[in-house]
């Protein structure tokens, strides 16, 4: 049985969230925000993470400041505003609730 | 022979293969149709060119040139727009787009397109160059411009004592200290020069810090910062204006008195000596705005000042010479009070006016506008002359050529007559 879309469905659930956690550490660059979730295997193809930097930011959680760049025009670093913060804890939650759920169901006998 | 075409994304320049371009306008065109009815859609496709322009190494001088197995390779690195919500495993190209190109390089409108492209490609880097060049000559004449002002209001405020400063400085400039002890309430003098200071120094500041960000393309903003600052600006202003006025408060009400000697007949030669001379005064602190004079004696709280001497014509065939002593207050009783307490002597005798150097406040009295005129009046012809050990100057008394010591009223006037002169 091939489980691809239902990972694909899961991973394009917890996108944001992901999106959001990554930035709560610092303030960051689109590709560092893609090489974390790559890395993570949350994210495969890069043209994912701009519409969803660009819905959050006019969701108001989060912000950007141009930096310039050692070599081509100036980089937009994205970091967390503080509605953001607040939408992170209470997904940080959410997190744990569906965590804990989960475990629960599996670990039943 | 491959064509190549000159292209610009994200505000760059790059040459592609002519098959490479086919590649690459699909996929943007395919893009750019998946996020046309979104909102933000400008955004997104901007920030999808600026990494897709980063990926083909953008930036290069001359052009990178990009080759379709970089479009390819740049397709499955971003992905294809279907899969950007999915977020499963990037589809191959090839699979994807099967449409066929309708672009045809060697039309006209594809020529004239390149043909405009290039030219304002180039236009566009001529005038950022010429702007940047315009930021950096603006940014080092603030940065210049901005640290000499600071650096000499720092010098005229808090060094000026110094002796290196003293010795290079106008009298005038190197007595700020000195005018200010006289003129405002001693208290309140630190106040005011750091209120001053604060308000010069912050647009000073800025100033300077604005030229670096010119010169340094420096983007950051520091809005908290700027905005303390500016609240810091506007507090210490509204300081400074509510301390000056009530300590020039004192100033706002002008009385004088006057003593008045008629001369008939005038005398054809009047002489002037002095009396009470200034290079006997005993003081400690000396300080001056241009030849108005000020002597403080510290030990005893005494302050003198010298007197200003005016000679006109007068219209009548008679003379008179007419002494004031004036006074601020803020009320009218008190000006004529404190203008009655500076004691000033003068005297005629024969043809010789005698006047003293100085005038002199009571002691612990401080110094309110208190200033001595005398005003000579004297018909035509008229002579005067100062007694050879009497500069004019000590009496502020100046005419042209400064240092004459006899002059003749011709029209109403003081006209020299010295021999020095003639000679």
């Amino acid at each position: 049985m091939n489980t691809d879309n239902i990972r694909a469905q899961m991973r394009k659930g917890i996108l944001e969230y992901c999106i959001l956690a990554v930035l709560s550490r610092n303030s960051c660059y689109a590709v560092d925000i893609i090489n974390e979730l790559k890395k993570a295997r949350v994210i495969v193809v890069e043209g994912t993470l701009y519409p969803l930097l660009t819905r959050q930011k006019n969701a108001g959680l989060l912000s950007y400041r141009w930096q310039e760049s050692p070599q081509g025009p100036p980089r937009k670093y994205y970091e967390l505003t503080e509605l953001g913060q607040i939408y992170l804890r209470e997904l940080d939650k959410v997190w744990d609730e569906l965590v804990e759920s989960v475990n629960q169901i599996r670990d039943r006998k | 022979m491959k064509k190549t075409l000159d292209i610009n994304i994200a505000g760059q320049l790059f040459r592609v293969d002519e098959d490479a371009w086919e590649v690459l306008k699909h996929y943007l065109d395919h893009v750019s149709a998946r996020f046309k009815s979104e909102q933000g859609a400008d955004e997104t496709l901007a920030d999808i060119e600026a990494r897709i322009a980063e990926i083909f190494g953008g930036g290069k001088e001359p052009p990178t040139l990009v080759s379709k197995e970089m479009v390819t390779n740049m397709i499955n690195i971003m992905g294809a727009p279907e899969d950007y919500y999915d977020d499963g495993p990037a589809v191959k190209y090839k699979k994807l787009y099967v449409r066929k190109s309708m672009y045809d390089p060697n039309s006209f409108s594809a020529r004239l397109g390149r043909t405009l492209s290039g030219f304002f490609t180039a236009f566009g880097k001529l005038m950022s160059a010429i702007m940047r060049v315009f930021a950096i000559i603006l940014g080092a004449f603030f940065t210049l411009f901005g640290f000499l002002l600071f650096f000499t209001f720092v010098i005229l405020i808090f060094f000026n004592n110094a002796p290196f400063f003293a010795s290079v400085m106008e009298p005038q400039i190197t007595n700020v200290h000195g005018l200010l002890s006289i003129v405002l309430n001693t208290n309140a003098i630190w106040p005011i020069l750091i209120l001053a200071a604060l308000v010069t120094l912050l647009p000073l500041a800025a100033v300077i810090w604005l030229g670096i960000k010119l010169i340094f393309r420096i983007r950051e903003s520091f809005r908290v910062l700027n905005i303390v600052l500016f609240l810091v600006w506007t507090a210490s202003l509204c300081a400074l204006a509510v301390i000056l006025s009530l300590q020039l408060s004192v100033y706002s009400n002008r009385e004088s008195v006057e003593k008045r000697l008629t001369l008939d007949p005038a005398p054809k030669t009047l002489w002037i000596n002095t009396m009470k001379k200034q290079a006997n005064l005993s003081h400690d602190r000396y300080a001056s705005v241009e030849d108005f004079r000020f002597f403080v004696d510290r030990s005893n709280d005494i302050l003198h000042a010298s007197p200003e001497l005016r000679i006109r014509g007068s219209d009548n065939g008679t003379g008179y010479i007419a002494v004031q002593r004036r006074a601020n207050s803020n009320s009218d009783t008190e000006a004529v009070r404190n203008a009655r307490q500076i004691e000033y002597d003068w005297k005629m005798s024969g043809d010789t006016l005698y006047l003293d150097e100085y005038c002199t406040l009571p002691p612990g009295a401080k110094w309110n506008g208190s200033i001595v005129d005398i005003d000579i009046r004297l018909p035509e012809g008229t002579e005067i002359r100062f007694v050879p050990e009497v500069s004019p100057d000590v009496l502020n008394f100046h005419l042209f050529p400064w240092k004459d010591q006899a002059w003749k009223i011709v029209d109403g006037w003081p006209r020299s007559i010295d021999d020095r002169t003639d000679q």
